[in-house]
């Protein structure tokens, strides 16, 4: 079996589900100390389209979406994107081998995706004022992310159809 | 078979498209280095990139978000209805309350106007404000800022400051042209020079008058920001109000921030503002006019006598 080539589709469903993600991740259901943990739904997105459509997400769309994300969401402009640019970067080699494995092993490298990517945005985020903040709404936010995976993956496949041939 | 796949591997690895892709990733390496150190460094260069991503953003949150606060809203009025006798009972004492303040509000009127028709007084309001719709937060552990719908359009500017009904909530630090990015005051980034209201009373007769206690409102992401800096420990207690003191031109003086609280050895804020729902923010707009339309004066010219100095240098 092999990957189903890049269509225009695959890119258009690329470029509306990340513009979703990014814009449902910023939904303003209580902030700052009073914030609800929320999904970053951007991370579920990229971590998929980066397991079945690679070629999709070529390492510049990373850095334009890190930088559009570190743009609209007021943190340090570029420690997301460096983040998701390092760590997706490790992830590419072994997209391949993922997609042929069992959700539940796709599920778990996502955890350390997840975890990876929060880590070293966290570290670039407070480097700057040389102090650590309480990581506590970052591990929450971590947790809830970790769970939106599952829905998104199992409603993207079935709704996209994403198969091989 | 094997032979094919392992040839097929080789030239993968040392085809021009694998040195494309190690390119392509050095350069987006030393690419978003670049653009991290100027944000980490907030250099105003990148203003021009923020300005358009909240242009464009707060429209397409606005419109997403509109479910998701119904659902909000619905689901708290649900709470409301099973609370209604609660609430009757509290707005009831609240009415007695606010019936005995409104009388000594009016009475604080009336001589303050007495006194101003006294003095000849006609006092310019020195501030106006704008009421803006939050439509975007960030939802992560990492920053605390809110999008809010109004922007340059709205006369709003960078250092602006925003309040809910209870306190200050932040400062606007992005501008554009209908939107603006709010940093709120419990962000890591946030810092407010705050006067500590009552700590500094003086003791004795022999103490000359009260004295001001000033100190640095911290933010580190916890709910209570921390007061830093006080330039004198002993008068601060529990409870003490904390408002902006207006040292850096930024906050105006008095406005209410929260009350002091302690944390250990230090000393922490419980803040005023209501970040519970946060949906609604006024923005206060400085009228002062701190344009320069005249030529500089000189007071004392190098003649003994005063003139002009033109913008070339040579005395009119």
């Amino acid at each position: 079996m092999k990957r189903k080539p890049l269509t225009v589709w695959a890119v258009i469903a690329i470029i509306v589900t990340l513009i979703g993600a990014l814009a449902v991740s910023t939904v303003p259901l209580g902030v700052g100390p009073a914030a609800l943990p929320w999904p970053n739904l951007t991370l579920c997105v990229v971590f998929f389209w980066m397991i079945h459509r690679p070629s999709g997400l070529p390492t510049l769309a990373i850095l334009l979406i890190g930088l559009i994300s570190d743009l609209i969401s007021g943190g340090v402009v570029g420690a997301g994107m460096l983040a998701l640019l390092f760590v997706t970067s490790f992830l590419r080699s072994g997209a391949d081998a993922l997609e042929r494995s069992a959700f539940g092993l796709r599920w778990l490298a996502f955890v350390g995706f997840a975890a990876a990517v929060f880590l070293l945005e966290g570290l670039l985020t407070a480097l700057p004022q040389w102090t650590i903040p309480p990581i506590g709404a970052a591990f929450a936010q971590f947790l809830v992310t970790v769970l939106a995976y599952a829905p998104v993956s199992v409603i993207f496949r079935k709704v996209l159809r994403i198969v091989r041939t | 078979m094997e032979a094919r796949f392992a040839v097929a591997q080789y030239r993968s690895r040392t085809g021009i498209g694998h040195y494309l892709s190690r390119g392509m990733l050095a350069f987006a390496v030393v690419f978003g280095v670049l653009i991290y150190a100027l944000g980490a460094s907030s250099d105003p260069r990148l203003e021009p990139l923020r300005r358009v991503a909240l242009d464009i953003s707060a429209p397409i949150t606005g419109f997403v978000s509109a479910p998701f606060r119904f659902v909000r809203d619905a689901m708290s009025n649900f709470g409301g209805f099973l609370d209604v006798y609660e609430q009757n009972r509290t707005l009831r004492e609240d009415i007695v309350q606010l019936n005995q303040w409104r009388e000594v509000a009016r009475r604080f009127e009336e001589e303050n106007a007495r006194l101003r028709a006294l003095h000849n007084v006609t006092l310019a309001p020195k501030y106006d404000y704008i009421t803006a719709q939050v439509v975007a937060g960030s939802r992560g552990g990492f920053n605390h800022a809110v999008t809010i719908n109004v922007g340059r359009a709205g006369n709003v500017n960078a250092g602006s400051v925003a309040l809910d009904g209870g306190g200050v909530v932040g400062r606007v630090v992005s501008v554009g042209e209908n939107a603006a990015r709010l940093l709120l005051l419990t962000d890591l980034a946030s810092r407010v020079p705050v006067v500590v209201e009552g700590a500094g009373k003086k003791k004795t007769d022999e103490d000359e008058k009260d004295e001001i206690v000033r100190a640095i409102l911290v933010g580190d992401n916890s709910a209570a920001p921390r007061l830093q800096f006080p330039t004198k420990v002993e008068g601060i207690k529990p409870g003490q109000l904390i408002l902006t003191s207006n040292d850096g031109g930024i906050y105006p003086k008095g406005l209410p921030i929260g009350e002091v609280e302690r944390d250990g050895d230090d000393f922490r804020v419980r803040l005023a503002a209501n970040f519970d729902r946060l949906e609604f923010v006024r923005i206060l707009l400085d009228r002062t006019d701190r344009a320069i339309d005249a030529d500089a004066v000189l007071i004392v010219a190098p003649d003994g006598g005063s003139g002009v100095e033109s913008p070339n240098g040579s005395n009119e």
